[in-house]
């Protein structure tokens, strides 16, 4: 799985347009909501300007394609479902509400939910069409969290994943990483569906007060 | 609040987790748009769960894909050009502010990127990105259902890639065709690969498959039996050079060693 990302990211960059400078210095500088000025250009963006966009996209490109990579796994697919995220963040930019959460959260909440739409329909064409693999069709837990966690460039996130308990931790990786609803989560864990949703919610207040993520 | 749960009228407060995951269908989902509306704690504990499921999302580790740019910004110039989006225009739609993404639906056709002044890229390649844009909703989607679902990863790594090689070469052409009995199928060709797929094929009675042939000036060298998944037969032929032609037919189970009947479709790049 790792060995599908990497080969493929490196050697796109190696062609084509030529590689833009993405060190470890700008990892840290987009990690940082405060400094960015996400919201404006946003605004600007609402109102039309192309310029505004191209560096809304700069800043963002990288959180956007990687929630798409979490959810999907392929880059191929994922850099299409990243493209039409792009043209609704440009078609929909006036929704953003500041009041209601960051410009970054924003984009990557819109990300998420089409990468997640995507899975949902081809899972569901893929029900229709072949009924027949519906048995090897389960992701295991196991296969989800391997595969995701490994991904996971930010060891904070890891670590803090680590601190849910089992239940928390398989719900959340489960739900986001996954794709599934949490009835599907339920079902995957033999759990009762009130107890996946208090453990999805609780997990995420653990997370929040560990990665000291401010609304 | 019981444990022995199945019905779903429950209080969507609870739900506010599972919506932050994006793990709640339609009809949940409008329930907590409806709650956080006009209820401001909930709207305020949903800000931060969303801000902590976007923190799993952008911590993934993934380098997007050079041409992802230059596409982004023409199918956005392409748009601006020609007036019909306004952002202005989506504000008329009563849109619940936390809901922010929820109608919008993306219309596919509109995302596929046109040349435009925007573009860092010679032409030519951005004529490459539609194509792959538009073949990869056939291709490469059945592959992501491999890779999600069976594991197969290794397989799947050298389907993939191969795919993208043959995606990314300049000489590229785009073929297309009614298949014969039923069905349409289309190519891409390159100097020296050539990726097949069909949809709507006629499911074939028992003992007999679709085969997929490299026809060069005065021979046919097999490019494999397909096995139709659902009506669709994707295939990746190796061994294809410049002026060689795609053409299926069917044939006995387990495939012949040349053509025994007329093909159902020929694909070539003239």
């Amino acid at each position: 799985m790792l060995l599908l990302l990497a080969p493929t990211g490196a050697r796109r960059t190696s062609r084509g347009r030529g590689v833009r400078p993405y060190g470890t210095l700008a990892r840290v500088v987009q990690a940082s909501e405060s400094m960015s000025d996400a919201p404006e250009l946003l605004a600007a963006v609402a109102a039309g300007d192309q310029d505004a966009f191209a560096r809304l996209y700069d800043q963002l490109e990288r959180p956007v394609f990687g929630t798409c990579v979490g959810v999907l796994r392929d880059p191929d697919h994922a850099a299409e479902v990243a493209q039409e995220v792009w043209v609704e963040v440009w078609r929909t930019a006036d929704r953003f509400d500041a009041t209601r959460g960051s410009a970054r959260t924003w984009v990557v909440t819109l990300a998420h939910r089409r990468a997640v739409d995507r899975v949902r329909s081809v899972q569901a064409q893929r029900d229709r069409d072949q009924r027949v693999l519906d048995e090897s069709g389960e992701r295991p837990f196991d296969v989800v969290a391997d595969e995701v966690e490994n991904m996971l460039e930010q060891v904070r996130v890891r670590d803090c994943l680590q601190t849910l308990t089992e239940t928390q931790h398989r719900a959340v990786v489960l739900a986001y990483y996954g794709g599934k609803t949490y009835r599907e989560v339920a079902d995957t864990l033999g759990a009762a569906l009130p107890t996946v949703k208090s453990r999805i919610r609780d997990g995420l207040l653990r997370l929040k007060d560990c990665l000291g993520v401010a609304a | 609040m019981s444990e022995n749960d199945g019905v779903r009228a429950d209080d969507p407060r609870d739900l506010l987790g599972a919506y932050a995951l994006d793990a709640v269908d339609d009809v949940e989902r409008r329930a907590v748009e409806r709650l956080v509306a006009d209820d401001d704690e909930a709207a305020d504990e949903l800000r931060s769960l969303q801000a902590v499921a976007a923190r799993l999302g952008e911590s993934v580790r993934a380098e997007p894909p050079a041409a992802l740019r230059a596409s982004v910004l023409a199918a956005i110039a392409a748009e601006a050009s020609d007036g019909s989006r306004a952002p202005r225009h989506a504000a008329a739609t009563d849109q619940p502010p936390a809901a922010s993404s929820t109608e919008a639906r993306p219309t596919p056709d509109e995302q596929a990127p046109h040349p435009a002044p925007v573009s860092h890229r010679p032409r030519g390649a951005q004529r490459w990105w539609s194509l792959a844009a538009a073949v990869v909703v056939g291709a490469a989607v059945p592959s992501a259902i491999a890779v999600q679902q069976h594991q197969r990863a290794e397989h799947a790594t050298t389907q993939q890639q191969a795919l993208a090689d043959v995606l990314r070469d300049p000489s590229a052409v785009l073929a297309h065709g009614e298949v014969q009995g039923g069905g349409t199928a289309t190519a891409v060709l390159t100097d020296d690969d050539a990726l097949f797929s069909a949809t709507g094929l006629p499911s074939l009675s028992d003992g007999k498959v679709y085969q997929l042939w490299v026809v060069s000036k005065d021979a046919a060298a097999s490019a494999g039996v397909l096995s139709a998944d659902g009506g669709s037969v994707r295939q990746l032929a190796g061994d294809f050079a410049s002026g060689d032609a795609l053409a299926m037919t069917v044939e006995p189970a387990g495939g012949s060693e040349q053509p025994t009947t007329t093909p159902l479709v020929v694909l070539s790049a003239s």
